[in-house]
């Protein structure tokens, strides 16, 4: 570097008065391109010129210099000085500084400030006359919007943290008579170099935020003055860090600098006795404004909380450094400070006033899109769907619990009920893998949390279940519409569809519960999703959603993971970190957190091969019987049945092909509408529903019986379902408001809408009525039952002093000589410790289950064999044999002293062992990693529970009044926006 | 940061700040739920969501249609096996046979029955092991003073892997109150039997007796028919038999004044043995004396081996008497459940057969005479087209007295059987192969364990045939092995004696069963 010598040549030799008044422009010059041309061009063209011109190089491009030269003159007063890329403005500074003269000026420019022509003449005579006057800095204009002020002039509030005074307002001049201030921004500030090297330079540790801030504390302390100068202008593009990344920084990012820079002045401006104390406290505090943060739904802040903190922690070195260089040029008191400080009123009113003004806004965004009325068509709706609930659940009045299909009673005591929802103890499974816990499935969690509504008797929640599931799923459906759609009617009947689908009315005739939850759940995910990138609460919500529907049908994993991608992509795709790192972790983590053991588990134990270990439902086995894929696009599980009406054999199947066909038509009318995201959603969840449907039933998942059982394809139906009625509805919304160009007049598409709604609820309500009378036939699934047990009275109340007691069930299969044999515990299975995995424990024989079948041998069969120390291992003491008590199996039985006849139906027979066994097994607690999951499940719900409690402050959508009236105030609304 | 949606490019408040002086945590605005993007990018937009939900549909109709998913999941590892059962099989029970005991008939006007004679046991058995019934307390015959007890029943039990199981016990009963030969082999305990014998006309007399050897109690029904139909008894029904006990009824007391009696047994609970102690009385004299055991079930085939034809010449000498008139052979029939036509063959390995049809109406019992077929041994076989019960009542004609016999159905033994014969009257053996093919049988007269052989030969059957055999009187287990379904019966006769028996198969080895227990 050869110039830089030459420069202080020049300056050495003028006198010493004028020297202290020259100025040298300082030029950090990050990027090439037009915004820095032009900034040289101001330079050259200020009035008055400045002695010579310093540029600091950061470009990193060799032919940058010919281009300085080319702009600035190839005189000696221009230096060109090669920086780093990486050198942040102070480093910069310090740099150029070092190539200037001792006394003087030096006005600090960026490649983005453009200085107004005049800009450094009126700063040059605020400080030529007033030699207290060390520092000054100009009114900063926006670039793009010349009238607004960006900033002007800096401040610290009582906790040091850095305010502007002035923060993007537009410049009515009612600033123009501001003069001393704490400190200026660094564009376009004049600072004196003698003062410059008192106070020891900038500190680079404070970039790319707070060194201007910190040079004007530190020159306030050395007793100078630092002025703002409203007279002069210089136009910036972005802010400092802004400017120094290249690219308009996150809000996390720019709280995580705040803070940090924060921090690190507090430790550099703390007395020394009180650095100790602040480093210490410093990471609790940060842990606890990161709770804060959390609680007020900004997960992303309160993690830059903890990290801003780490790193200012990480610069405490350079804290101490600038500390003993404070201390040296440090002549006044803090106290002499402190009428320049912003007072905590102003800050609190300032606050405010931004917080309301940003809500105004969005308040002002959301008011242009409609809420839908709930009423009246909100009690049409309830009423409906309460009477179709009792309609169809009717003969399960009375009922306690329910038995069938995929239903069984829950445990009969809320501990019991909460007892193994984690972890099932090796008893519950069998003891098939030994001494060690076994991961229960996901969904006994959500079924001891329905049992606990009735908690005296948890059984008796599932039946209120199957009594409000059409209304309460009609309800959660209406809202889900209402978070995308605008109109009543539309939203309504979003509801009814999705209300009267096939699947849901299976799911309630076979006892399919997961099924009923899963419809719950599903609106739930869809609305969430779609919403999840407007707000973290949102996106936490739809973890929860996320977590219940793998919980109730595990087979749509792959369906939801796909979703969450999709709105990540196409949501997230302006915000790609904040998607990615953000709503895509938010959504997913509480389902994964929930699901490590069961991912853990397939490792460790043995299982049937197959995609059955991940992907089979919840619950006991049920049979599945699958259908081509094209009746999961019209919305059947299954081939539709013929129906038995007054009869009359009705072959459902062409009836439900001509029901469908106005929802599907609705359904694709979606793409001549504006709806980008319901078509996109429809895309999706068509795409994934039907090709998981179509997977569905090739998917093992252990055995009914002595039958294989297959993942219910319903499950993934519903997801087409919703596509299709989230669009039909869609659709229907966009025919009533004025945007969708289609008819002629407000009526005539009222009308229209109308029509197609009530032609596809219609056709949807004819195509599920054969099957709604599903549980009132005399051979249903379904059966209600008075008590909350699966076993013979008589078992189940000796099971209360013998809670381990087991009852060998033998059933007589159809051929002769063929024999079922299972051992059920206490009062029986209870549903929510039915185990999808221990369905699917291998077929194959070894010796424990060949055991048991010649013990099963020496029960049906006359034999001189006693079986009873074969029931005394196994804790047996009862044996139920399912089949005709006349059977020469049941006779052989019943020839046994020891088995004592305790009861006969037409088609079972009881026999009491004469054992009493009095061991209890022992109960494990889980293993320190199994122990780690539970923590890390229960932390992170906690956290997501609290992010997603909606408490935020969210602007309300203008309720659609729904009459003519409304109506046309909105067109005239519209007429005069446009 | 915030909302991208809806900036206002006249309105900095909305764009993107650059946030030096921000609280930055205060920046997130909410946005409106649809995008509203500007005009600009809106069609863009549009057109690509549209493009990607259309293809979306596309791609799933393409590939759903193709089978790709569905071959993709079915090429995963490890479609589940289907679920095997497990054969299993339980060691076999003990055999149990229930001896008839002293015979039980009435004396005088008494309303409880006496016992006559203790009769001796001959058994077949290597392990077997007697086991007493309990029993009602019964005066013997001629008690005295000290009221001296008929002895109680006995059972006999031995482990299924010890072979062949059996006993008979024999004994002649000359007394003023009964006179006649009561031979009978020991019964295994059945769950369902058909008692085909015995009267309650005057004179005739019958004692039924239940026995439980098993371990529960059992409870036993008995179903009489008559004939004119069903009888209704209510005392024979849920006849409690404690384990290890034996209970006597009367047969009057159940069917009073009927001719001819068929009762059926079912036994819940566990099996029984049943057996009839029948007696005649003819004006002042006792004449002849039974022990009948039962037969099994209906079906459309019975075989009756064992017929005695008394001569013509002996039956005319006392068939002219007084009370004599049911001295011919008769074959009672019953057809339980439904109207049936029946073809009674009675075959005579000299003579010939003789074929007669007869119908039989539901649940009433009919007696065929066997009259003019000649004398000598002979057979009956019936068949009918529904499923029937039968017996055959004969008679031996003695100088001064009479006895009778009923000979039940036998069953058909394809493969081994056995027979224990009592030793004292003369026995003969009687095979009836009801089969199209001859075959043939072997016997072996073996000791009481079972394995020792005594003496031993071969039967050549005829098809349809009879083929009788004699073997003294010395009685003694047999043991036969037939490589056709035959029925084996014996006849013990003398002058004025008579008894019937008839070789069973060993018991059923119970066939291994499947058990689903996973």
């Amino acid at each position: 570097m050869g110039s830089p010598s030459a420069s202080v040549v020049a300056c050495a030799g003028a006198p010493s008065g004028e020297m202290r008044r020259r100025v040298h422009a300082v030029v950090i010059a990050r990027r090439r391109g037009d915004r820095l041309i032009q900034t040289l061009e101001a330079l050259r063209g200020q009035q008055l010129a400045p002695e010579g011109t310093v540029v600091v190089d950061l470009t990193g491009d060799a032919s940058a210099e010919e281009m300085f030269r080319e702009q600035l003159g190839r005189d000696h007063s221009v230096t060109i000085l090669a920086g780093r890329q990486a050198m942040g403005w102070s480093e910069a500074l310090n740099l150029a500084r070092s190539t200037l003269p001792d006394e003087g000026w030096m006005w600090v420019l960026r490649d983005d400030t453009t200085p107004h022509k005049e800009a450094l003449a009126h700063l040059h005579s605020a400080v030529d006359g007033a030699p207290s006057v060390v520092m000054a800095g100009p009114k900063q204009r926006m670039s793009e919007h010349g009238g607004w002020l960006r900033e002007f002039g800096e401040t610290i509030t009582t906790w040091g943290e850095r305010q502007a005074i002035v923060d993007r307002e537009l410049d009515q001049g009612q600033y123009d008579r501001m003069s001393d201030v704490m400190a200026v921004g660094d564009a376009g500030l004049l600072i004196q170099l003698g003062v410059f090297d008192a106070l020891g330079g900038a500190d680079p540790a404070l970039d790319p935020l707070d060194a201007p801030l910190d040079l004007g504390i530190r020159a306030r302390l050395a007793g100078h003055r630092v002025l703002a100068v409203p007279a002069a202008v210089v136009y910036v593009e972005r802010g400092p860090a802004d400017w120094r990344a290249g690219k308009d920084l996150g809000a996390a990012t720019m709280f995580r600098l705040d803070r940090a820079a924060w921090l690190y002045r507090r430790f550099a401006y703390s007395a020394w006795w009180a650095l100790i104390p602040l480093v210490l406290l410093s990471l609790p505090g940060a842990l606890l404004r990161s709770g804060w943060q959390f609680a007020a739904k900004r997960p992303d802040l309160a993690v830059s909380e903890v990290v801003a903190t780490l790193a200012a922690l990480w610069r405490l070195p350079q804290a101490i450094v600038a500390k003993a260089r404070l201390s040296q040029s440090k002549t006044v008191a803090w106290a002499a400070l402190a009428p320049l400080r912003m007072s905590p009123g102003d800050h609190r009113r300032r606050r405010q006033l931004r917080a309301e003004a940003r809500f105004a806004s969005a308040e002002e965004s959301a008011r242009s899109r409609t809420r839908p009325a709930f009423w009246p068509a909100g009690a049409w709706l309830i009423v409906g769907l309460a009477a179709l609930g009792t309609l169809i659940s009717g003969p399960l009045v009375g009922a306690r619990a329910l038995v069938g299909g995929g239903m069984l009673p829950l445990a009969t005591s809320i501990e019991s009920l909460w007892a193994q929802v984690r972890w099932l103890q090796p008893y519950t499974v069998g003891n098939v893998w030994g001494e060690q816990l076994i991961p229960a499935d996901p969904a006994a969690l959500v079924l001891a949390l329905i049992g606990s509504i009735t908690w005296w008797q948890p059984s008796l929640a599932l039946v209120g279940l199957w009594f409000a599931a059409p209304l309460l799923s009609g309800l959660i459906a209406w809202w889900a519409g209402s978070q995308f759609l605008q109109r009543q009617l539309a939203t309504t009947v979003f509801a009814l569809l999705w209300v009267l689908q096939p699947s849901f009315l299976l799911a309630l005739t076979e006892g399919r519960w997961q099924a009923v939850l899963l419809h719950m759940a599903l609106p739930w995910l869809l609305a969430t999703m779609l919403s999840a990138h407007t707000s973290w609460q949102r996106a936490a919500a739809g973890g929860f959603a996320t977590a219940l529907v793998t919980a109730l049908a595990p087979v749509l994993w792959p369906a939801v993971v796909f979703g969450w991608l999709v709105v990540v992509l196409i949501a997230g795709w302006k915000q790609p970190a904040r998607a990615l790192l953000g709503t895509l972790p938010l959504a997913l983590i509480p389902a994964l957190v929930w699901w490590i053991p069961r991912w853990g588990a397939p490792g460790d134990i043995a299982l049937l091969e197959g995609l059955g270990r991940f992907f089979a439902d919840p619950g006991i086995a049920q049979s599945a019987a699958g259908a081509n894929w094209w009746w999961y696009l019209l919305g059947w599980p299954l081939t539709p049945p013929s129906a038995d009406l007054a009869g009359v054999s009705l072959a459902l199947a062409p009836l439900a092909l001509w029901f469908a066909i106005p929802l599907i038509a609705l359904a694709l009318a979606v793409f001549s509408t504006r709806r980008a995201d319901i078509q996109v959603a429809l895309g999706a969840l068509v795409f994934t529903g039907v090709i998981t449907a179509a997977v569905a039933p090739g998917i093992a998942q252990g055995y009914l019986g002595t039958e294989r059982a297959f993942v219910w394809p319903g499950s993934a139906v519903m997801l087409i379902v919703l596509g299709l009625g989230a669009a039909a509805a869609a659709t229907l919304d966009e025919l009533q408001p004025e945007s969708f160009a289609w008819g002629s007049g407000v009526v005539a598409r009222r009308v229209s809408a109308g029509l197609l709604a009530a032609a596809t609820v219609g056709a949807a309500l004819a195509a599920i009525a054969p099957l709604g009378g599903g549980l009132w036939s005399e051979s249903a699934t379904l059966q209600a039952r008075s008590e909350a047990r699966t076993v013979p009275a008589l078992v189940a109340a000796e099971a209360r002093s013998h809670p381990q007691q087991g009852t060998l069930v033998i059933t007589e299969g159809v051929e002769p000589g063929v024999f079922e044999a299972v051992v059920v515990r206490g009062v029986g299975d209870t549903l929510e410790r039915s185990s999808s995995l221990y369905r699917q424990r291998p077929a194959q024989a070894d010796s424990a289950s060949a055991t048991r079948a010649s013990l099963v041998a020496a029960i049906v069969q006359p034999t001189s064999t006693d079986p009873r120390q074969g029931l005394l291992d196994e804790q047996i003491r009862f044996i139920w044999f399912q089949g005709n008590p006349e059977s020469d199996a049941a006779r052989t039985m019943g020839q046994r002293p020891y088995f004592i006849q305790s009861g006969t139906t037409e088609d079972s027979v009881l026999f009491q062992v004469d054992l009493d066994s009095q061991e209890t097994p022992q109960e494990l607690s889980p293993t320190p990693a199994q122990a780690q999951a539970d923590g890390l499940w229960l932390a992170s719900w906690l956290l997501w529970g609290v992010l997603a409690l909606p408490t935020e402050r969210r602007p309300r959508r203008r309720s659609e009044e729904g009459d003519d009236a409304s109506s046309l105030q909105r067109v005239l609304d519209e007429d005069t926006d446009d | 940061m915030t909302d991208p949606q809806n900036p206002d490019p006249q309105n900095p408040d909305t764009q993107v700040p650059d946030t030096q002086n921000q609280d930055a945590q205060n920046q997130e605005t909410q946005v409106p739920m649809t995008p509203r993007v500007p005009a600009g990018t809106a069609s863009l937009a549009r057109i690509g969501s549209g493009a990607l939900g259309l293809l979306f549909l596309a791609a799933s109709l393409v590939l759903v249609s193709q089978n790709v998913p569905q071959s993709f999941v079915a090429g995963l590892p490890g479609p589940a096996p289907s679920l095997e059962p497990l054969p299993a099989s339980a060691d076999a029970p003990n055999q149990q046979v229930v001896c008839a005991g002293p015979f039980l008939t009435y004396v005088a006007q008494e309303t409880t029955p006496r016992g006559f004679s203790d009769p001796e046991l001959t058994r077949l058995g290597a392990a077997a092991t007697e086991v007493e019934l309990e029993s009602e307390d019964f005066l013997q015959e001629f008690a005295g003073t000290e009221g001296e007890l008929a002895p109680p029943p006995v059972f006999i039990e031995q482990p299924a892997e010890a072979g062949f199981l059996g006993g008979a016990s024999s004994a002649r009963i000359e007394s003023v109150f009964a006179w006649g030969l009561a031979a009978q082999t020991c019964q295994a305990p059945v769950s369902e039997g058909w008692l085909v014998a015995g009267s309650t006309s005057v004179g005739r007399q019958g004692v039924i007796s239940l026995s439980n050897p098993g371990s529960v109690s059992a409870s036993v029904d008995l179903t009489l028919y008559g004939e004119s139909g069903p009888i209704t008894a209510p005392s024979g029904r849920g006849i409690l038999l404690q384990p290890g006990e034996r209970r006597v009824f009367s047969l009057a007391g159940l069917a009073p004044a009927e001719a001819s009696p068929v009762i059926a047994v079912a036994s819940a609970g566990t099996p029984v043995s049943v057996m009839l102690h029948a007696a005649l009385i003819r004006g002042l004299d006792p004449d002849g004396v039974d022990l009948v055991g039962l037969q099994g079930p209906p079906s459309t085939l019975r075989v009756l081996p064992g017929v005695w034809l008394e001569s013509e010449d002996a039956l005319a000498r006392v068939s002219g008497e007084e009370g004599y008139s049911d001295i011919g052979p008769v074959l009672r029939l019953l057809s339980p459940e439904t109207d049936a036509n029946a073809t009674v063959r009675v075959i005579r390995p000299v003579a010939g057969d003789v074929v007669s049809d007869v119908s039989l109406e539901a649940g009433r019992v009919f007696d065929v005479a066997l009259d003019t077929l000649g004398q000598g041994h002979a057979a009956v076989v019936v068949e009918s087209d529904q499923p029937v019960v039968s017996g055959i009542r004969h008679s031996s004609v003695g100088e001064s007295r009479t006895d009778l016999a009923w000979l039940p159905t036998a069953p058909l033994i394809d493969g081994p059987g056995s027979v224990v014969i009592p030793g004292g009257p003369e026995a003969t053996l009687h095979v009836v192969n009801n089969s199209d093919q001859p075959g043939t049988l072997k016997y072996a007269r073996v000791a009481e364990d079972g394995e020792e052989v005594l003496a031993g030969g071969e039967i050549d059957l005829p098809a349809q045939g009879l083929s009788v055999r004699s073997l003294g009187g010395a009685g003694g287990a047999y043991l036969f092995e037939s490589d056709t379904p035959v029925a084996i019966g014996v006849v013990l006769r003398e002058d004025g004696e008579l008894s019937n028996l008839v070789a069973t198969p060993p018991p059923l080895t119970s066939p291994e069963i499947l058990v689903y227990a996973r």
